[in-house]
């Protein structure tokens, strides 16, 4: 409702009467040359800008998000694409669609303006972002890959994980920026722009269900065993309260999905349940 | 209407543009909480070419109805452990206590070696010496594959496992005849009454600072002591310091640890890992619990000299002189308050400023805050919350004021 309230503000506003709409995807811990196929899936993609009065402005952002939020390969990456893509397209009202540690990144820049001159014109033309399943809290997972790397470490096993946005996403990390570095928790100052969550709440693996299939079997399974390691709310990665952990609950999956199915966290960057649709319905 | 109206006039009567000119205000002393550095240090690393030169300024509204505050630091609760063990360990049988029913196990070989990795079928695993079966007693087992695929790296040859709530808990026996080399063993119990916690007594430190660690073994809801425990601190760096814990009331378990003089700056974080384990009669139950904390060294800081406040046609920046040690990109950041109808002081708007300085004492940074304080309802006096300076071009944090400076009444013009 609070995002409805927020869009008829906007609506209003003469400025958006005039707006170019674009909208931008935001991957999350990984790197990539093409998260169009290897991340979203092209069907995702093209479901989701069918709600742009201009289907072509639309950008996919291909990043080294293995690094901390901060590095030049990750922010300042992201902040290059947005940069060109704004620029390019004359885009002046911009929606921001990011998966997982995706969030942390848009996070990141709103919340630190000054650190680089490309970020005050890219929070500028950003609407709002919509953030499906962001680690705002971290993960007890992070922390279960990290903490084995001091033992493997003592031992010359490892010289250190090389994957520094896991050990970012260890939660007493995320803490500590959340408290110093970020804005958007609880207590901490708004964000320049809506940070509206999406948050999955579980993972189903029935074999004899075709729900279980969207996204890919396989990646479900994993899911649900990694669910050993976190709450009885989540989405096979991250607690609920991790996705919730920033700026506003847009919905919890079982509220808008089709079938009122749950997202896991690898369904929650795919063209499941209706998901596509809703965010459509959102440009 | 007749609110509104007296709404709008208290804007206009005590709105900014009619303050009286004040210069030049002190900083509020600082409160226990702040970051004050006694020094500035030269730092004579290379920075990174790619660090921004130009000057940027950003200022948002914020809404007075949602209040700030401070989160107290992370408390790690750990009900898990890691232990590495070597082969002729896991041919011998390596056990240990669990505490709950639904274990969760992880074994992974040395240097990722596959030729080394360990099926499930390979285990022999016991609980007060019954041999487990296992297509009834572990509930799922999966490979590292399968993990990576659900995004978590825990490198390859990997196996992970969970017993069945069936299984039980007790004395575990693992133990596999054809292990070769070594192995990092993960031990997780999610459903455990014993778990160890752990904190630091803040989130952000300087170089040279102390911090104190408090750490407590609970066995349910009560305290006890275990057998043993340590711990180490590690720099991002890889440096580490190890930790003695002395035991302090109710239960506690406290350290002190002095931080490197010469610690540099950066957002990657020091850790305090924390290792304890308590003997009983059926083995060890072993804890291992962590935290994490910024360290920065102070290239610059608040000089301490008065701060310039414009306040007028509806506008306020405030003028912060600074002492530089080393070249950088410094920010200042911080949050404005007004006073509402009630006397309350509410938020309103947040701004940024960073620019880049040279050594020396005396050249400020402004926070512009524009016309926000027109727009916010809100009258004086005002006050400057939550500020902080960061170091951009290291990453460092360098200072911060819970409350730093009140301006716009008479009482904060003595």
């Amino acid at each position: 409702m609070l995002k409805y309230l927020a869009g008829c503000v906007l609506a209003f506003a003469p400025m958006l009467a005039l707006a170019n709409t674009g909208v931008a995807f935001v991957h999350g811990t990984s790197k990539h040359t093409n998260a169009t196929a290897d991340y979203w899936g092209a069907d995702f993609i093209n479901s989701v800008r069918q709600g742009l009065p201009n289907q072509a402005n639309y950008t996919v952002i291909n990043c080294d998000f293995e690094q901390y939020m901060w590095d030049s390969r990750a922010a300042g990456c992201a902040a290059g694409q947005l940069t060109s893509f704004i620029n390019s397209r004359g885009i002046t009202d911009l929606v921001v669609i990011t998966h997982s540690n995706g969030g942390n990144v848009m996070r990141w820049i709103m919340s630190n303006p000054t650190y680089d001159s490309r970020y005050p014109n890219i929070i500028n033309k950003i609407r709002w972002v919509n953030a499906l399943a962001p680690s705002s809290r971290g993960t007890p997972l992070a922390d279960a890959v990290m903490a084995g790397t001091v033992f493997e470490s003592a031992l010359g096993w490892l010289l250190g994980y090389k994957n520094d946005a896991v050990r970012m996403q260890q939660q007493s990390w995320m803490a500590q920026y959340n408290a110093n570095n970020l804005y958007g928790t609880a207590g901490r100052p708004s964000l320049p722009r809506g940070f509206w969550a999406v948050v999955g709440q579980d993972v189903e693996t029935a074999i004899w269900d075709s729900d279980s299939y969207c996204g890919g079997y396989h990646l479900n399974l994993g899911l649900e065993i990694t669910q050993a390691w976190l709450n009885s709310c989540s989405d096979g990665f991250l607690n609920c309260s991790s996705q919730a952990g920033a700026g506003n609950v847009w919905f919890y999956d079982t509220q808008r999905t089709a079938g009122k199915e749950p997202l896991s966290h690898n369904q929650s960057r795919k063209k499941c349940f209706n998901l596509d649709v809703i965010l459509r319905n959102d440009l | 209407m007749k609110n509104l109206i007296f709404v709008a006039l208290s804007g206009i009567l005590f709105s900014p543009a009619l303050l009286a000119a004040e210069p030049h205000i002190q900083l509020l002393p600082a409160s226990g909480g702040d970051l004050v550095a006694s020094r500035v240090t030269m730092e004579k690393s290379a920075l990174a070419a790619d660090i921004e030169r130009e000057p940027v300024d950003f200022a948002w509204a914020l809404d007075p109805s949602q209040p700030l505050s401070r989160e107290t630091p992370y408390v790690a609760d750990s009900r898990e452990f890691w232990t590495t063990l070597d082969a002729k360990q896991l041919q011998k049988g390596y056990r240990f206590q669990t505490t709950a029913p639904g274990a969760l196990l992880r074994l992974s070989p040395a240097d990722n070696a596959k030729r080394t990795a360990l099926q499930l079928s390979d285990l022999d695993l016991r609980i007060d010496g019954r041999k487990l079966d296992a297509t009834r007693d572990i509930s799922i087992a999966v490979d590292a594959a399968q993990m990576k695929a659900a995004g978590v790296d825990f490198g390859e040859g990997s196996l992970v496992f969970r017993l069945a709530a069936d299984a039980g808990e007790g004395q575990l026996q693992l133990m596999a005849k054809n292990a070769a080399g070594d192995y990092l063993l993960h031990v997780y119990e999610p459903d455990s009454p014993v778990s160890l916690t752990l904190a630091a007594d803040r989130d952000r430190a300087l170089a040279g600072d102390t911090i104190t660690l408090k750490t407590q073994w609970n066995d349910g809801s009560r305290a006890s002591r275990p057998s043993s425990i340590g711990g180490v601190l590690t720099s991002p760096q890889g440096h580490s310091i190890p930790i003695d814990f002395t035991p302090a009331k109710g239960g506690e378990y406290q350290a002190t640890v002095q931080l490197p003089a010469d610690a540099g700056s950066g957002m990657a974080l020091w850790e305090v890992h924390t290792f304890a384990v308590s003997n009983s009669k059926n083995g060890a139950i072993p804890r291992d619990a962590k935290t994490s904390f910024s360290v920065s060294s102070p290239t610059a800081r608040l000089s301490g000299e008065a701060v310039s406040v414009q306040a007028k046609s509806g506008r306020v920046a405030l003028t912060l002189p600074l002492e530089v040690g080393a070249a950088g990109r410094y920010e200042l950041r911080g949050v404005l308050y007004g006073t509402a109808k009630g006397g309350s002081m509410q938020p309103f708007a947040i701004a940024h400023s960073a620019r880049w300085l040279e050594p020396g004492k005396g050249e400020g940074i402004t926070l512009d805050f524009g016309d926000l304080a027109a727009k916010s309802g809100l009258a004086a006096p005002y006050e400057l919350r939550d500020l902080s300076l960061n170091d951009q071009a290291r990453l460092g944090l360098l200072e911060t004021r819970a409350r730093a400076l009140r301006f716009g009444a008479d009482d904060a013009l003595r």
